[in-house]
């Protein structure tokens, strides 16, 4: 047993003296983590010469069944190789295998009961619902069966020829599946069930086999889907034609290609007013939902959408729709904004949704590139967010009476602006989720933080600001994961992915770019991948590049590390220049020298001056017992002439200053290194800013020392004043030292306060 | 996410508890034990709030010295924005003693809850998450 500790801490010192002999600067370059510049990717982070992209075009026939719940689809894929590589086979996504009854990701997930499990979990846990596609057929157009492999959530459809560079191939697949109920077994997308009125909401997304993404980076994402690492996929155009009972309403990603035979009159109509009005324009009110949901009709009716270059389609189909729109321009184009949602969402969903969608359109196009899709919509579904190209699915229901608490008024009013804003990040700047769920998320969060305060100033806005993010960071280090982690490894999902990306871009926004360097090079990323699919290099290249910035440092300390901001004032001191005049130099260091604080046996020993062999013994004194050094003697004022006629006349000038001198020292505790912006409060009162750039760091990163110089005495130093660093502990920010109440000494001091009600009565009488 | 902060008061000799959750989350967790719906931090707030939120958390955060389970004194609780922030105290706390928590917040509802707690006396400080796998940590 101790043989066996020692070996391991003779390990750990190996490694800290391996460690030691390498650069470990946080200021070094990132090219050894950043793949190496190549023809498709550049190091000015944009796609290179021969950067390439494969397209994916889809036609499909699909038919909702009410009454069982289940899809039944039949598309041909069309797909282009724009690579210059020849491919023996293609990779096809099986994404509603995740629900199958062996699919891996209730095999991996971890369960307990422990001593209670709610309802739905355990429903959750015992579910045996026969998810998954079933397959019928995958053939050629030919008409002649594809060799096939199916491993889980991913399909291998192997070639007769490999598809050669510049080349397509269509085929043909024919499926269904049973769809899940979203509330009882979760999912992003599947059906709500209204019991007391037995109707369905349908909001349906990755229904069908879609093609998995072939790039330069990844070769074939074919990462199996566990349920978290969400998608990536190919851009392309697609025509689907949905049937469904025909007293349902459909909105789907794309254009209505047959609103004569989808639509009545009077909404064809309603819609076209919809597009100039100056409040949204109800296509079907509330009162005629709840006529139409009452009863249910046998008849089907179809309805077919077109929408050209999108990575995804997605719909949602119900008979309980009221729907409503409104156009937003952009130039000479009219993009509708339109929101679906059952007379539950109401009152909340009238008043708010369609506005906050056309808002989120205008703030994210002033923010990155004009919206380029003819349509947005936000639909309203119980319990989820959840975004596809053109329309997302998002929650809020009101009580029963139409009260709503204000945290589901903004809760609603987020998520809309949220998955609206996934437009830009990831369904238009094509990042891949399943790696990197920061790419959209962060940006995406980063992007609905600006947006909720172009709303309202005021805005409850959950992520964004720095000191929002602090609770996260300081926390306990085996439970945070960088930034820079695959998307179904990331501990503390929400943090990780959403708010510490969203902090660091703003952090970067407001206090180390500032607004104008930092809005250009994130608009000309924006611009530069839009239709296209990115890497988190070629995001951290572009911003560099655009802005004439090095924020290796910042990437890799906040990006690549779990590391966090704690930067303390060590200590401060204080000093004025010597003017070397012995008559002003001299009495000073008198007066200093009989204000220093004495010892106690020295005190206690005065009493006994008169006893001392000197004082009674008068022939023990020479020169030295009456001696002064602070006297001023004419060989002290001789040798100051000479220096001071030494002198120039700015040196002279230098020398007459009354300047006070501060020289405070600074440790990064936490080992991410940040400005250091302090603010000065002098004794007259008055303040000062400074902002010392991160780099001052860039020799020593746990100790950086600086004098500041002043007219006035410094009364008080504050670092961080105005909460710009997600700095995890302030107690160690003034200078002089100051005890910050904690959050249960307020608490308390607030009950103390208090009068209960009995105490009032009495005081009343 | 919730999260536990616990700091050893040495003037008054006691552990000083903050713990904070989203009120959503709370929310939740709170009408599953009753069925009724509790509108928290709202003005139609139900009155049995608070006696609820009290037993909840001496169900669900224990702590235990020498394996005897310590009394902790439920102060009241505070919403602030998206949060609900509950105050805590334990008297005559014994600082040198190993103390063990016992952290089941919100677990039975949401199925990877993550329970974080910090701990602090004087210069020294600990940090730990917990979640349905790891219920018990000593401090």
């Amino acid at each position: 047993m101790k043989n066996i500790f020692s070996l391991f801490l003779a390990l750990i010192s190996f490694s800290l003296i391996a460690q030691e002999n390498t650069n470990q600067n946080k200021f070094r370059q990132l090219k050894e983590e950043l793949a190496t510049p190549n023809v498709y990717r550049t190091a000015a982070g944009t796609p290179g010469h021969e950067y390439y992209q494969q397209q994916a075009d889809y036609v499909i026939e699909l038919e909702l069944d009410d009454k069982k719940q289940r899809i039944y689809g039949e598309e041909t894929i069309t797909y282009h190789n724009n690579s210059p590589n020849h491919l023996p086979y293609l990779w096809v996504q099986l994404d509603q295998n995740v629900r199958a009854k062996d699919s891996d990701t209730k095999k991996t997930s971890t369960s307990r009961i422990g001593d209670s499990i709610s309802f739905d979990n355990l429903k959750r846990m015992m579910n045996e619902f026969d998810g998954g596609f079933k397959l019928d057929y995958v053939k050629g157009v030919d008409g002649n069966d594809l060799n096939y492999t199916v491993n889980k959530t991913m399909m291998r459809i192997d070639l007769d020829q490999a598809l050669q560079p510049k080349d397509s191939f269509s085929f043909k697949i024919k499926w269904w599946y049973n769809i899940n109920n979203r509330l009882e077994i979760g999912g992003r997308s599947g059906y709500e069930y209204f019991e007391d009125e037995d109707n369905y909401l349908y909001t349906i997304a990755q229904f069908y086999p879609r093609m998995a993404v072939y790039n330069d980076v990844e070769g074939w994402q074919n990462k199996q889907f566990l349920g978290r690492g969400e998608f990536t996929l190919p851009f392309g155009d697609y025509e689907v034609s949905i049937t469904v009972p025909a007293d349902h309403t459909v909105a789907a990603t794309g254009v209505l290609q047959n609103p004569d035979e989808a639509l009545s009159e009077e909404q064809i109509n309603r819609l076209e007013a919809a597009k100039t009005a100056d409040q949204p324009v109800f296509i079907t009110t509330q009162k005629e939902a709840e006529k139409i949901e009452k009863k249910k009709v046998n008849e089907k009716k179809t309805w077919t959408f077109h929408a050209e270059n999108v990575r995804d389609f997605g719909f949602a189909s119900s008979r309980k729709f009221i729907w409503d729109a409104i156009g937003v321009p952009f130039g000479d184009r009219v993009v509708m904004a339109m929101s679906y949602y059952p007379k539950e969402g109401n009152p909340l969903w009238e008043q708010y949704s369609t506005k906050a969608v056309a808002h989120t359109l205008r703030s994210y196009s002033n923010t990155t590139f004009d919206y380029p899709y003819p349509v947005a919509i936000s639909v309203n579904a119980a319990s989820i967010g959840m975004e596809y190209p053109m329309i997302c699915f998002n929650y809020g229901r009101p009580e029963e009476d139409g009260t709503y608490t204000e945290r589901l008024k903004y809760g609603v009013i987020s998520v809309i602006i949220h998955e609206v804003g996934h437009n830009f990040f990831p369904m238009i700047v094509n990042s891949d989720e399943r790696q990197w769920t920061w790419m959209d998320e962060g940006l995406n969060t980063f992007c609905q933080y600006l947006a909720e305060k172009e709303w309202d100033v005021d805005y409850p806005s959950r992520r964004g600001p720095a000191y929002k993010i602090v609770d996260y960071m300081k926390g306990d280090k085996s439970n945070i994961t960088p930034i820079m982690t695959n998307s179904e490894s990331i501990f503390q999902f929400g943090n990780n992915a959403y708010g510490k990306p969203a902090t660091a871009l703003n952090i970067l926004r407001e206090t180390i770019m500032g607004r104008e360097l930092f809005d250009f090079a994130f608009k000309e990323y924006a611009q530069t991948w839009k239709f296209k699919h990115p890497t988190p290099a070629d995001f951290f290249r572009l911003m560099e590049d655009a802005s004439g910035t090095d924020l290796d440092w910042f990437w890799r300390g906040w990006f690549y590390s779990t590391d966090h901001v704690d930067i303390a004032i060590k200590n401060v001191e204080w000093m004025q220049i010597s003017s070397n005049n012995p008559d002003v130099e001299k009495p000073l260091k008198k007066n200093a020298a009989e204000a220093s604080e004495s010892f106690q046996g020295d005190l206690l020993n005065e009493k006994n001056r008169t006893n001392t062999v000197v004082e009674k013994d008068p022939t023990t004194k020479d020169f030295y017992n009456g001696y002064d050094p602070y006297k001023v003697n004419s060989l002290d004022r001789d040798s100051y002439k000479k220096y001071y006629d030494g002198l120039n006349e700015e040196e002279k000038k230098q020398l007459q200053q009354k300047k006070n001198f501060y020289e405070v020292s600074f440790e990064a505790i936490g080992g991410l290194v940040m400005p250091i912006i302090l603010s000065f409060e002098f004794e007259d009162g008055s303040t000062q800013k400074e902002y010392i750039p991160a780099e001052i760091w860039r020799f020593n990163q746990s100790t950086v020392s600086k004098v500041f110089i002043f007219d006035k005495e410094v009364k008080q130093i504050n670092l961080d004043p105005n909460l710009e660093t997600a700095d995890t502990d302030r107690s160690n920010n003034y200078w002089p030292e100051q005890n910050l109440p904690s959050r249960f000494t307020l608490f308390k001091e607030a009950q103390k306060e208090k009068e209960n009600e009995m105490q009032k009565a009495k005081r009343a009488k | 996410m919730s999260i536990t902060s616990l700091e050893y008061n040495a003037e008054t000799d006691a552990l000083e508890i903050v713990v904070k959750f989203f009120t959503d989350d709370l929310e939740a967790a709170l009408e599953s034990s009753t069925n009724e719906k509790l509108f928290l931090a709202t003005d139609k707030e139900a009155a049995e709030t608070d006696s609820l939120f009290a037993v909840y958390l001496s169900d669900h955060l224990q702590f235990k010295q020498k394996n005897k389970l310590l009394k902790v004194i439920f102060l009241g609780k505070e919403a602030k924005r998206d949060y609900t922030y509950a105050y805590l105290e334990i008297d005559n706390f014994k600082e040198n003693e190993a103390t063990q928590i016992e952290n089941t917040l919100l677990i039975s509802i949401f199925e990877d809850q993550v329970n974080q707690v910090n701990y602090k006396n004087g210069e020294h400080s600990k940090s730990f998450s917990m979640h349905k796998d790891d219920r018990v940590a000593d401090f």
